[in-house]
């Protein structure tokens, strides 16, 4: 997930966009985005073709992408979990692909199939019954325990999953799209069939039930205040612009 | 409000603030607009507006609508720290292995359109000839669509059974857990054996096609008919009596936990155990009396027709137990020996004679006699039969019957009879 970022800005085209959201890139270059590369445009319509290899390239292209998302729509997940879901994806997105006229950006069909698929991996999820989940041993590779700051900052990424796992899917989905995705309401919008307003409307108010919640439970306070602690060089990146 | 911040990914810039975004893509959507469009019945913001915050289901229209660019800084750190998970380190080439495996079975590959139906329906009539092929296979050996798969390593759970697979240059790994790990790969038999047995290089040329097997069962065992090249196989040791069983052409070879290699060459098949031990045989039908039994480290090389022969054994190589020896057939019961009519008569008549003195009743010094005309005959088998005219008492031709000799009646006479006299003389 995490080289998504160049990777998809290399191929960035108006008909084949990137998985990562299109803003960051177009926004780096000044203006639409105009990176091409050779002979991505008509991958999609290659891979509708039955080209085993343009599909085998979208694959490549997108998969990054998709796990991402995949796996924030999850909330904390196995990698078994997380590669059987992104799966599962191209298999829908193979089966579907003779229906993609190419009217919607081909990014955002294929962000609709992932979550689609990851909410109904969700509600099978939640329908199987639930064990207690035991803390996990975060392990460096040679076996000894993290240090403390990752071991806090881990329990603080399963426990806001948690909290976001409170909210509804639609709410979910759209605070997830945009703010860890980084996707514009309008672009959310698109994806998830619903119209501009009603994308902000669910944002406000996923904002809002998050916040409450954060402020109703004690026990994230001791979490909240490991954020206390971090350098304040990275405070200083998210200072308002 | 929340803030985009570099997430740790290369290349990836710090993005704008959401809030700018809000504003920048929709600058159509001020707060009087939501107040506005709160107040249609018909858009579907109000509806959300009640449906997706049920906590706000109070929603009044005449409620000032919330600003939705209103800040929540409580979140900001929450987000940022979620944002800087690391992604997880996926296995690519294992998901994209078995993506494409997937897509190559036929369900999976049909694709929605107007000809899905008609598909579909050729598609079954397909399963079902294939179904039926299968039934009347000649051998055991399932003959599907042919498939290359060169990439590695495989899950052997998601081969679809029958599927060929191939290795070219590169061996092709494939795992069952809990049973088996196994290897195609092409011949590298610049083969030893081949070649100390001067096989031509027609004979060897083998080792320049790519190596190729179905997966014919996987479970409980793990069955591969070996088209071409050579296959060496880890058999994790279990109770099952077979768990690795590799068929080449005829012949077939068992392992139940062990380290094997099995190589097909041209009309015979090199195997050679290096640990555990292994049985070579006939595949149709198995036969355990006929296997060869290798005990590591040990080696032969064996016919194609069922391991009939087995030459350049080494190690210690049991050979099949010799059929036994036919059992010998019951003796037959002797011939009776063939007598004339006129002698067979005679014995009769004393046969005759001797039962109705055994069987009439004793009546006190009275001598009673009777007459009867004896009838001999052969049958269609030149047995004897026997008659009295008139009949004698039943005692009598009970036992007459029952003590009647074993004759065959020979010659040109097949019938005789005789005027015969039956009595005794009671005694005092």
């Amino acid at each position: 997930m995490g080289t998504a970022g160049v990777a998809s800005c290399e191929w960035l085209d108006a008909r084949v966009p990137a998985p990562t959201p299109p803003v960051a890139c177009a926004r780096r270059s000044g203006s639409q985005a105009t990176r091409r590369v050779p002979g991505g445009e008509d991958v999609v319509a290659r891979a509708r073709a039955g080209d085993p290899r343009a599909f085998q390239q979208l694959f490549r292209l997108h998969r990054q992408a998709v796990a991402r998302l995949a796996a924030r729509m999850l909330g904390p997940a196995q990698r078994s979990e997380v590669e059987d879901l992104v799966q599962e994806v191209f298999l829908q997105v193979h089966r579907s692909l003779a229906e993609f006229r190419g009217q919607a950006k081909f990014t955002t069909w294929l962000y609709r199939i992932t979550l689609n698929v990851a909410l109904m991996h969700r509600r099978a999820r939640l329908s199987r019954p639930q064990y207690a989940e035991e803390e996990q041993g975060f392990t460096t590779a040679d076996g000894a325990p993290l240090p403390d700051e990752q071991t806090a900052r881990n329990r603080r990424v399963r426990a806001f999953h948690a909290l976001l796992n409170r909210l509804s899917d639609k709410k979910r989905e759209v605070f997830i799209l945009h703010e860890l995705e980084g996707m514009t309401p309008s672009d959310i919008s698109e994806l998830v069939g619903a119209p501009v307003l009603t994308v902000r409307t669910r944002l406000f108010y996923a904002r809002q039930e998050l916040a409450a919640l954060i402020a109703q439970d004690p026990a994230l306070e001791s979490l909240a205040a490991g954020f206390e602690r971090r350098p304040r060089a990275r405070s200083s990146e998210r200072s308002p612009a | 409000m929340t803030r985009r911040v570099n997430d740790g990914e290369p290349g990836r810039e710090a993005l704008e603030g959401s809030d700018a975004d809000l504003r920048h893509e929709a600058p159509e959507y001020s707060v009087a607009d939501l107040r506005h469009e709160a107040h249609s019945d018909t858009h579907d913001s109000n509806a959300d507006l009640q449906r997706e915050a049920p906590e706000d289901s109070d929603t009044d229209p005449q409620r000032e609508a919330p600003d939705l660019d209103a800040r929540f800084p409580s979140l900001d750190p929450w987000v940022a720290a979620l944002k800087h998970e690391p992604a997880l380190e996926l296995d690519w080439d294992s998901v994209e292995l078995r993506l494409l495996t997937e897509l190559r079975t036929p369900e999976k590959t049909a694709p929605r359109s107007r000809w899905l139906r008609p598909a579909v329906a050729l598609s079954l009539a397909a399963v079902l000839l294939l179904a039926l092929g299968y039934a009347l296979r000649p051998s055991p050996i399932v003959s599907p669509p042919t498939e290359l798969v060169q990439r590695q390593p495989l899950q052997g759970e998601s081969l679809a059974l029958g599927q060929l697979l191939e290795a070219g240059e590169e061996p092709l790994h494939v795992t069952h857990p809990g049973l088996a790990d196994w290897t195609l790969e092409r011949i590298h038999f610049a083969h030893e054996n081949a070649e100390r047995a001067g096989a031509a290089p027609a004979e060897r040329s083998g080792a320049d096609r790519a190596a190729r097997a179905r997966l014919v069962t996987a479970h409980p065992r793990v069955t591969l008919s070996l088209e071409q090249g050579s296959v060496s196989a880890v058999v994790v040791p279990g109770s099952a009596e077979e768990r690795f069983v590799v068929v080449v052409g005829g012949t077939r070879v068992v392992a139940r936990g062990t380290e094997l290699r099995v190589t097909r060459g041209e009309g015979e098949v090199e195997v050679e155990v290096t640990r555990g031990v292994i049985a070579v045989g006939p595949a149709e039908p198995p036969n355990r009396e006929a296997e060869w039994v290798l005990h590591a480290p040990a080696s032969g090389v064996f016919s194609l027709d069922g391991a009939r022969s087995g030459t350049r054994l080494e190690g210690r190589v049991i050979a099949p137990t010799p059929p036994r020896p036919a059992p010998k057939p019951p003796p037959r019961a002797p011939t009776p020996k063939g007598v004339s009519a006129e002698q067979a008569l005679t014995r009769v008549a004393q046969l005759t004679q001797a039962c109705f003195a055994e069987h009439t009743p004793a009546l006190g010094g009275v001598r009673v006699t009777a007459e009867a005309t004896l009838h001999i005959a052969a049958g269609p088998d030149g047995r004897l039969t026997w008659r009295a005219t008139p009949p004698l008492a039943p005692a009598v031709t009970a036992c007459v019957q029952g003590k009647l000799p074993q004759l065959t009646i020979s010659g040109a006479a097949r019938q005789a009879s005789r005027r015969v006299s039956l009595g005794q003389l009671t005694p005092e």
